[in-house]
């Protein structure tokens, strides 16, 4: 389950080339990866493109104006002209572009003291980081240098530099022109039920090990076109006295769905079955979110997204997927600032004894850890290991966690995972982000919570309408699932490895992908 | 098959701003010193575009090193997918410039998502295929591609449109052609050693051709043993990646003319290869030669035979220091396996007999 984790002893040096990958991107995190490469560099006498890449950085975090200038000069007389004495390799093209930005800018500051253009550099700047990328820096990771650098490093520093080979996760970036594909729904599977903490930053775990909620290390950049559209992805779990079924049935009412997902209404405008071209039935929804505790910054969002209901059966969940697309336009609202939307929920069954652990706990008393075909159990066994919670725990809510430590006698108990894609831009703040996703996280638990009291008094009903739940989920059950129960339906990146990848994209591959028999 | 082992340089200290042909550095002699040397260094020169990396691609592959694996191809998966991106986006790019229309409404559609958003990931999906080469097939995109004189573009982008049904697949590994075919653009220098019998060993030295990167050439003239230059043959017509007003010929010439007569290289044996022949020969077939040389006879512009000769004598009226006796001329095209083979062996046996000769 801890995928990144290896024995220490037993990575030969030979075999870190065929397990991980080195990319660029990675050394801008870790100053002592960057500073072995900037001397390989120099010894193929090729320095300027870092320093290049480095002084555009530099130029673009600076804040006061007379500044700014000075660099950007400092960089074109330095970098860009012809002959300048660090020189970088781009087209006359992208040269020219940025002479003319300046001769633009010079005939603004006579009149106004306007500044250079915060993008004159961009394109070079993402043409040399390229090159860098495809050229110098793959020939530097087959280096002997770079084995040698590696040879004095642990496996803890390598994972800071590399990824694993076909970890596809960490490229994904979804298309939101279009409806939610198997990419999507093996993305948030990954997600969802990788609990490790080299992919994981854990923001809280609730006292009574019923809730949870970490954010993602990586930071994911889900619009290329957008200037900082860069985020995290939260995930919240709780653990819910009743089955997943009841659980999803919970979820299906529109108000329960509305509570969680912090939105002010939800409202379907078009269902699209299961054809030739589209894999899954979608249901296409307009959702208003608010932003309850951050509404003195933020403006309430409104986004359409596709959304469809599946069954795993190897992970025996049901997943509930949504994502944004621009198939479908609203007219825009000044009050309401348009939202990208990527969100998915998991239900799987799990011990009633369950509760969430640190992720730093040791493994083996760590029943968040597996996610498999869990039956339900009460074992005694389990039970005890699971109210060894150790006493010196204590947190600021833990009285009102406290409440809900003991569900009592129940039959069932459930896991609900939420991984959701959360942008950065209006919360840079870590600390501030943490707490807005630990707010959250309680009162979504809270809302839970309250729905079993209100619902499971009920049996559970079924709603009426549930924006499309149910409609995507027996049109996916009907086409998909046999009477036969040796089908396995899963979505699986590491399955990939396996010779298999990205088994069925686009949506009209068919099923053979991920149907394994 | 020779033992190869790709290194990084050479221990510290051995290159100098100020080398002279004197040097005293041990490991840097200069040709005078390099005959009873275990390792003949062999600089692979000339400007952007002339096909360096490519015959440096080739002869780590005769030799087993690097693209032979698949796993090790599938690593260029993304540099291909870019190639053909950025190939599409220049040429979209280039109708907008030349003014030319791309005529079918589904190509501009395609057009405006290639600027836009289009990333090598998505080119996994095969239908990508059809709607690039859809695009590629436009009239407007073919007449740019005609004029393809008047912008930047990569020599293979016909050879990646035609591959597409392969490329945009989610199997795809990229073959020893594609990596070859691959463009990227050499910054830096960087190099490999082989054995090449007698107990010696070759090394080939791979750099960087624009403006800027000539600057970091000079750091390895003093240890070198042997030039190979390369020049392209099909770059009559082109002007340069980076000063887009200047004729790449002219900058060839003028690139050689300092090499070749570089005191540093007096003494040691000099290769001139005129490489692309293959594009060269197709080119002529359509666009006039003559038209830019004054001093070619129109009447033989369609005869590869007389332009590669005129073209030979424009460079070796350059030389006016090196001993022409230790210069040789030949034709390539890197792109082709069994020719750059037979070239490079051609080059190495006259690189030892000179050495011989010393």
């Amino acid at each position: 389950m801890f995928k990144f984790k290896r024995n220490n002893s037993s990575t030969k040096l030979e075999d870190i080339h065929l397990i991980y990958e080195f990319p660029l991107e990675a050394i801008f995190d870790v100053p002592e990866a960057k500073e072995e490469f900037r001397a390989y560099l120099k010894r193929e006498h090729n320095e300027e493109p870092l320093l290049f890449y480095e002084e555009v950085e530099d130029f673009k975090r600076l804040k006061f104006e007379e500044n700014k200038t000075k660099k950007a000069l400092f960089i074109l007389k330095t970098y860009v002209m012809p002959n300048s004495s660090h020189e970088i390799n781009i087209s006359s093209q992208y040269r020219q572009n940025i002479v003319l930005g300046f001769e633009k800018s010079g005939q603004l500051t006579s009149e106004k003291n306007m500044l250079v253009d915060e993008t004159i550099f961009d394109d070079s700047q993402s043409a040399i980081f390229y090159n860098l990328k495809n050229d110098t820096y793959p020939r530097f990771t087959k280096s002997v240098q770079f084995n040698n650098f590696l040879k004095q490093k642990d496996e803890a520093f390598i994972t800071s530099i590399s990824v694993l080979k076909n970890t596809k996760y960490m490229e994904y970036i979804p298309k939101f022109d279009g409806l939610v594909c198997d990419r999507d729904i093996q993305f948030f599977s990954f997600m969802a039920f990788n609990d490790d903490e080299e992919v994981w930053d854990e923001i809280k775990v609730g006292a009574s090990g019923r809730r949870a909620c970490y954010q993602s290390k990586k930071e994911f950049n889900i619009d290329e076109n957008e200037e900082k559209a860069n985020g995290k992805l939260l995930k919240q779990v709780f653990i819910l006295p009743c089955s997943k079924e009841q659980a999803f049935n919970m979820f299906s009412h529109t108000q329960v769905r509305q509570d969680i997902l912090d939105a002010e209404s939800i409202n379907q405008l078009d269902y699209i079955p299961i054809s030739k071209t589209n894999k899954y039935a979608q249901s296409i929804l307009k959702i208003v979110i608010q932003m309850t505790g951050l509404t003195w910054v933020m403006k309430p969002r409104q986004a359409v997204v596709a959304g469809t209901v599946v069954k795993d059966t190897k992970r025996n969940c049901i997943a509930n997927i949504m994502k944004s697309t621009n198939s479908v336009l609203l007219p825009e609202k000044k009050s309401h600032v348009k939202a990208r939307v990527l969100s998915s929920s998991f239900f799987v069954d799990c011990y009633t004894t369950t509760h969430l652990n640190k992720l730093k706990d040791p493994p083996h008393t760590n029943h968040s850890m597996s996610s498999g075909d869990l039956r339900k159990s009460t074992s005694s066994a389990s039970s005890t290991s699971s109210f060894s919670r150790k006493s010196s725990v204590a947190f600021d809510d833990s009285l009102s966690d406290m409440s809900t430590e003991s569900f009592g006698p129940i039959e069932n108990a459930c896991k609900v995972i939420c991984v959701s894609y959360i942008d950065l831009q209006s919360m840079q703040s870590d600390f501030i982000r943490k707490k807005f996703f630990n707010a959250k996280n309680k009162a979504a638990h809270t809302v839970f919570m309250n729905s079993v009291k209100e619902f499971g008094a009920l049996n559970f009903p079924k709603p009426k309408f549930s924006e499309g739940l149910y409609d995507t989920l027996d049109a996916f059950t009907s086409h998909y699932t046999t009477g036969d129960n040796d089908t396995v339906m899963t979505w699986d990146l590491e399955e990939e490895e396996e010779g298999n990848m990205y088994p069925c994209y686009p949506a009209n591959a068919g099923l053979k992908g991920f149907c394994q028999m | 098959m020779g033992n190869i082992v790709v290194s990084p340089h050479d221990k510290e200290g051995q290159h100098h701003m100020m080398a002279t042909p004197t040097s005293n550095n041990p490991n840097g002699g200069s040709a005078a010193t390099a005959k009873n040397k275990s390792e003949i260094t062999v600089l692979l020169l000339g400007a952007g575009e002339s096909g360096k990396s490519t015959l440096f691609k080739q002869v780590q592959f005769f030799h087993g090193v690097g693209i032979t694996h698949d796993q090790e191809r599938i690593e260029l998966i993304e540099i291909v997918r870019l190639n053909v991106l950025e190939n599409a986006k220049n040429l979209v790019a280039a109708t907008q410039h030349l003014n030319i229309p791309i005529e079918q409404p589904e190509n501009r559609e395609t057009a405006k998502l290639i600027i836009n958003s289009l990333n090598t990931n998505d080119l996994e999906d095969p239908s990508w295929s059809k709607r690039l080469y859809s695009l590629w097939k436009d009239a407007g995109i073919q007449k740019a591609y005609e004029n393809r004189e008047k912008f930047q573009l990569y020599d293979s982008t016909e050879y990646l449109f035609e591959n597409l049904d392969r490329i945009c697949s989610d199997k795809y590994v990229p073959t020893v052609v594609d990596v070859i075919r691959t463009r990227t653009k050499t910054i830096g220098i960087t190099d490999m050693k082989f054995d090449v019998g007698d107990g010696k060993q070759l090394r080939l030295v791979d750099v960087g051709g624009q403006r800027n990167e000539r600057r970091k050439w000079i750091h390895f003239f003093n240890t070198v043993d042997a030039v190979v230059f390369l020049t392209s043959l099909s770059e009559f017509d082109l002007n340069l990646y980076e000063d887009n007003g200047y004729w790449r010929v002219k900058e060839s010439l003028r690139v050689f003319n300092e090499v070749v007569n570089n005191a540093l290289f007096y003494k040691v044996p000099f290769v001139l290869l005129f490489n692309k022949r293959d594009l060269f020969e197709k080119k002529i077939a359509t666009k006039s030669f003559s038209k830019y040389f004054s001093g070619f006879n129109e009447a033989e512009e369609k005869n590869p035979v007389a332009c590669i000769e005129y073209m030979t004598k424009l460079f070796l009226n350059e030389i006016t220091e090196h001993p022409l006796d230790t210069v040789s001329v030949k034709t390539l095209s890197a792109i082709d396996h069994d020719n750059s083979k037979q070239v490079f062996e051609e080059v190495k046996q006259f690189i030892m007999t000179q050495q011989h000769r010393e």
